[in-house]
């Protein structure tokens, strides 16, 4: 067991795969000789060289279209986007190509690929850098859409994302990137689908991902020293294919749920969630599902705005607690 | 299209020469479009197969 940085989670996850399989290559802006820009691929161009560990122009385009190439003719690439608000930029291989190229097809060509890349805020980055843009990937049938919240999942995750055979979305938190986190020795594997209890509880479901989920376990913590309400924290871990039964065993346990989402509020994870919900476990619901998300606003570069929009763990608190005791 | 014609015979391909491709792509062309006209209609599973690698479409367990 070692204490490594979700960062550093990140280099040994490709640098197992690549090293279990020739065929697995790694390529982005920045990746190889720098190391990437937030230093989550540091070492990697040193132990597989330049062949496997490539630097890239600057075109996200050309990136993602060399990636789906080279997974069509029986590699598996993990190709890095710095930061996922960049997929408006090339959202057509996002979208249209790797997804449907299976289908379109009628399975005759295959994209086993993983797109790693930096989402979400508290890094100051503005509206443009700073984004949590996992429902953009959610929607699209094809891709399979994944974000841990911590090293070890990383790992496992990554791992389980470059040996599936449909291609991934990994979304790497830019503000976790300095957490630590116990990792097990060895390799370690996980499989996608799956979320995680990342707290038993028996009064209230709440669901969170990424960088919400320690702010989802503070809240618990502090619902439970301060005001006597027990919360069950499950960390959903990975949104397509997602883990409904984990998700519907809570709420039928507990009876009420919150979702605390970072993405803006229309259209975020949790609202297809809410409605799989009130679909299937609504007379298991003693009070209205609750979205705690942030506010349908582009994001401020400034810090006290930026804190303000994110869903907070006192956040998190004053509203299950108003919610639990209206 | 105009462009790359005018591009072959500035390369000295011959005016017969690209009325024979021509011809060859509208002939191939048209035999796979009365291909499809003539085929049967896809059956309605198709309509879920392949969107991801197990062969279906599921999204959620």
């Amino acid at each position: 067991m070692a204490e490594l940085t979700y960062r550093d989670a990140v280099a040994r996850g490709i640098a197992q795969e690549m090293a279990r399989d020739p065929d697995v290559v790694f390529l982005g802006e920045d990746v190889a000789g720098a190391g990437g820009v937030f230093k989550a691929t540091v070492g990697l161009l040193e132990q597989f060289g330049n062949k496997r560990v490539r630097d890239t122009p600057i075109s996200e385009q050309a990136i993602l279209g060399a990636a789906m190439g080279a997974a069509m003719t029986g590699l598996k690439p993990i190709a890095e986007i710095m930061f996922s608000d960049f997929f408006a930029v090339c959202f057509d291989y996002i979208a249209n190509e790797i997804p449907k190229s299976r289908y379109m097809s009628n399975g005759q060509l295959k994209c086993p690929l993983v797109v790693r890349t930096g989402n979400g805020a508290g890094s100051r980055f503005g509206a443009q850098h700073s984004q949590s843009v996992e429902n953009w990937a959610m929607m699209i049938p094809g891709l399979k859409v994944v974000a841990p919240s911590n090293p070890r999942d990383v790992i496992g995750l990554l791992a389980a994302a470059v040996r599936d055979p449909d291609p991934v979305i990994f979304f790497e938190h830019k503000s976790l990137y300095a957490t630590k986190g116990e990792v097990p020795d060895g390799e370690i594997v996980d499989r996608l689908g799956t979320a995680a209890i990342a707290r038993p509880g028996k009064d209230a479901t709440i669901l969170a991902l990424a960088l919400m989920v320690p702010r989802a376990l503070a809240a618990a913590d502090k619902l439970k020293a301060e005001h006597g309400i027990d919360c069950e924290v499950v960390d959903v871990r990975s949104l397509v294919p997602l883990d409904t039964q984990t998700i519907l065993g809570s709420v039928a346990r507990t009876h009420r749920l919150f979702t605390v989402e970072e993405n803006p509020r229309l259209c975020g994870w949790g609202a297809e969630i809410v409605s799989i919900v009130a679909d299937e476990a609504f007379y298991e619901l003693d009070g209205p599902p609750v979205r705690i998300t942030t506010p349908h606003i582009p994001l401020p570069a400034a810090d006290i705005l930026e804190d303000i929009a994110l869903p907070t763990a006192d956040r998190i608190v004053e509203r299950v607690k108003r919610s639990m005791n209206s | 299209m105009k462009l790359y014609r005018e591009r072959l015979l500035q390369f000295g391909i011959g005016e017969k020469a690209i009325l024979d491709i021509e011809a060859d792509v509208k002939r191939t062309v048209d035999a796979a479009t009365e291909a499809c006209k003539a085929a049967p209609m896809p059956p309605l599973d198709i309509l879920t197969t392949d969107v991801y690698a197990d062969g279906g479409f599921a999204w959620r367990n």
